[in-house]
């Protein structure tokens, strides 16, 4: 095809004009492909990334769990680790800017290797009662250093009756799930949680315990439920895995509607693409008739066909789906990111924006190729 | 008068020749199509969603909560602030003088959804007896109301409907062993389908809760409201607000519906910019294969003002049918369909708000559309456009 390529480059620039509209219209609707297939790679990867072996036991009807649970739990034959979990949930300065604090103690950064917290910042939060660890996007935003006390305004109440909590920062940190600087989640200490609220001492919202074989994660869930089933403070037990699943969905449908989206895209695009080639290659009928007469064949016609379409729509198939992947980063907070780039996006998009090269130079090339010579040459 | 009827007979003439650029025309219709179809589609839920809120969350229904719980788990009232608040001022009252207020329980179970198995919240409600005999809405169609003290359960149709195992006659485990489903009840609310109600004293004790969640008042009209409000922020034992039910409704559509206009709006943007794209494409061509036409009506002293407009009528006719495709195929396959969001339950809505809001991009797109062309067409050289072949 290499040999025509200044016959394509002539012929997709007779009519300027129809040939930018084209490709403008092309990155338009590829964008969209762009920015929906990274915010379907976000979904999938906030599934995936989601562990099998780590079941998250809550609380079935939002009663608090005594923490005796933990060792009648870790009882079980094939759970290997648990931890608690509490959250005090508040806000800074004004209720516009909530904070939610998971009260947990040093287990938990086993479950949770995502969370770039060094040793140095870990001793200090051991070491420091009312220590918390916050992530680099609160920090930013509110400017909290190392060392500051902060006030955490809460409807749980201190012991002493105090809704205040004054908390101090001995570290920031990102994580790898989150582009660096955009870090949202903050931790500090049960033990210190547990013994200054009024609420009931000794209880979590929930625990999460690992196991050995994530295949056992089912028969599991369902034995640390029954152990509960008729206490005062039941349980419900999934592994994370299944509960990630559980919230996406809340989201809504998403893979509809991202499916429906893009076929709408790409039936309007088929469209306007094919209707430019058919314009184009009506225009040039006597054109082609020439030069099938001055010897080239039927395929090296459709060769250039296909070689014009190819040139209008990949260049700006993939910009579009390059600056959309970027405009991800304009949905909601929300939805789920996955800081790689989509590359399984990409390589879909330009497998549609081939196909649609394709198709929407087919259907003239076989008309071209059907039209006698002789009537061609008089048109 | 005579640029009037000029006007006309290019336009008609315009418009009748556009079966001969069928397939250059049909893409200004399929884009726009696309373009009102998705855009609709989406934005179908929010609407949805916003009539089930409008229409029938019951006008004088106000809610009294304590400040500052911003989601429902937070919420609680003593037992001796909601006696005070109970025999507060501005409460309409029952046909036997006994205020409209009630303190209730409210819980989140978890439920299986039928077909794809997935859990969702569903809304766990303490009412009284007297509550729910009191609620003009709400009507029990299957079954009995539930007996204070008994594990018995009301189920929401909706609810019924969404979820596995709640037909009546069945049981479900909550703290203290099981309680049975005894009846269904609807109501003009959709919303208040897509919950369970039990007993709220029987509630509270099974889930060791001494404390109401909220108390649910019915006033007597926008004054009744006033003087409850003033009469307890004139308390200084109550730190509670006191709101419209139908606001909070509104507060709590509003991050899905502002996330659903967001998806909607940036869909029907950029794909509206492929479909002006497309549309001078299809515009530029037609006004080309014309131009000998157009030169000729200037040649015989038409002026550039009816080329001009028959060019963009023929645009915004095309846009216009596009949109009216669009709008009739979102119309079709979601408007009626039943959607839930957090378990609650409403109807997707493609009402004449959204189909004015398709006639208004088709507009725009067949406007911008069709505005250059029309320029070039009317200011090329009448001579040499004649001698084109």
């Amino acid at each position: 095809m290499t040999k025509f390529l200044p016959l394509i480059w002539v012929g997709i620039w007779r009519k300027p004009t129809r040939t930018v509209l084209t490709a403008l219209a092309v990155l338009a609707g590829f964008t969209l492909l762009g920015t929906l297939g990274a915010v379907d790679a976000g979904f999938r990867h906030a599934r995936d990334r989601s562990p099998l072996d780590v079941l998250q036991v809550d609380a079935r009807f939002g009663t608090p769990l005594p923490l005796a649970y933990l060792e009648q739990i870790a009882a079980i034959p094939g759970v290997t680790a648990m931890v608690p979990r509490a959250f005090l949930g508040g806000f800074y300065q004004q209720p516009r800017n909530p904070i939610f604090f998971v009260a947990t103690d040093e287990r938990f950064f086993s479950f949770r290797p995502e969370l770039l917290v060094s040793d140095a910042q870990k001793r200090r939060l051991a070491e420091t009662p009312n220590g918390v660890l916050v992530g680099t996007s609160h920090a930013n935003k509110y400017g909290w250093k190392t060392g500051d006390q902060i006030p955490l305004q809460s409807p749980t109440l201190q012991k002493n009756g105090d809704k205040t909590w004054m908390l101090e920062i001995v570290g920031v940190f990102d994580t790898t799930f989150d582009p660096p600087g955009t870090a949202r989640f903050t931790m500090m200490n049960y033990s210190y949680f547990d013994e200054n609220r009024s609420g009931p001492r000794g209880t979590a919202n929930g625990f999460m315990a690992r196991i050995s074989n994530p295949d056992d994660a089912v028969r599991i869930s369902g034995e640390i439920d029954a152990l509960f089933a008729n206490s005062g403070a039941p349980t419900r037990t999934m592994s994370e895995r299944t509960s990630t699943e559980n919230n996406l969905q809340g989201l809504g449908n998403i893979n509809v509607l991202i499916n429906g989206v893009a076929a709408a895209v790409l039936f309007m695009l088929l469209f306007l693409t094919g209707n430019t080639m058919s314009q184009s290659a009506q225009e040039r009928m006597s054109e082609f008739a020439t030069m099938k007469a001055m010897g080239f064949e039927g395929r090296d016609i459709t060769a250039i066909l296909i070689g014009e379409s190819l040139m209008q729509c990949l260049p700006a198939a993939i910009i579009g789906l390059l600056v959309g992947v970027k405009l991800v980063v304009l949905s909601p907070q929300n939805f789920p990111r996955d800081i790689n780039p989509p590359w399984l996006a990409i390589t879909v998009g330009v497998l549609a924006a081939v196909i649609v090269a394709l198709v929407s130079s087919s259907l003239p090339a076989w008309r071209l190729e059907r039209r006698p010579l002789t009537e061609a040459l008089r048109d | 008068m005579l640029a009037l009827s000029q006007i006309a007979a290019v336009t008609m003439m315009n418009l009748r020749a556009i079966p001969q650029r069928a397939g250059a025309s049909a893409v200004i219709v399929i884009g726009m199509a696309c373009v009102v179809g998705v855009t609709l589609s989406v934005l179908s839920l929010s609407e949805g969603f916003m009539t089930a809120i409008r229409d029938v969350v019951p006008k004088d229904a106000v809610v009294v909560m304590s400040q500052g719980a911003r989601f429902p788990q937070a919420r609680f009232i003593s037992r001796d602030n909601a006696l005070t608040i109970i025999d507060a001022p501005g409460i309409s009252k029952t046909a036997e003088g006994k205020p409209r207020a009630y303190g209730d329980f409210y819980a989140g179970v978890p439920m299986t959804k039928r077909g794809d198995g997935f859990t969702t919240f569903v809304s766990l409600i303490g009412q009284t007896q007297a509550a729910i005999a009191s609620n003009p809405d709400m009507k029990i169609v299957e079954g009995r109301s539930f007996q204070p003290g008994l594990h018995e359960l009301l189920v929401g149709r909706a609810a019924q409907q969404q979820f596995v195992g709640l037909d009546v006659g069945t049981t479900i485990p909550l703290p203290q062993g099981d309680w049975s489903i005894v009846g269904t009840y609807t109501s003009i609310n959709a919303l208040a389908e897509s919950a369970l109600i039990g007993d709220a004293e029987t509630l509270m004790s099974a889930f060791q809760r001494p404390v109401f969640a909220t108390v649910q008042v019915r006033v007597e009209g926008a004054q009744g409201f006033d003087r409850l409000s003033a009469e307890i922020a004139a308390n200084p034992t109550l730190t509670v607000n006191v709101r419209w039910l139908r606001d909070i409704a509104a507060e709590q559509a509003e991050q899905l519906n502002s996330l659903l206009r967001f998806v909607g709006l940036t869909l029907g943007i950029i794909m509206g910019a492929g479909a002006v794209f497309g549309a001078l494409n299809t515009m530029y061509s037609a006004v080309s294969t014309r131009q000998r036409e157009i030169a000729t009506l200037r040649a015989i002293g038409f002026g550039p003002a009816p080329v001009v407009i028959s060019v963009l009528v023929e645009s915004l006719a095309l846009a216009l049918i596009g949109a009216f495709v669009g709008a009739a195929i979102a119309w079709l396959a979601f408007n009626g369909n039943v959607h839930t969001v957090g378990g609650a339950l409403f109807e997707l809505r493609v009402n004449r708000a959204l189909i004015t809001l398709g006639i208004g991009m088709a507009t725009m797109v067949g406007f911008l559309g069709g505005l250059l062309p029309a320029v070039r067409a009317a200011r090329a050289p009448v001579i040499d456009a004649l001698r084109t072949r």
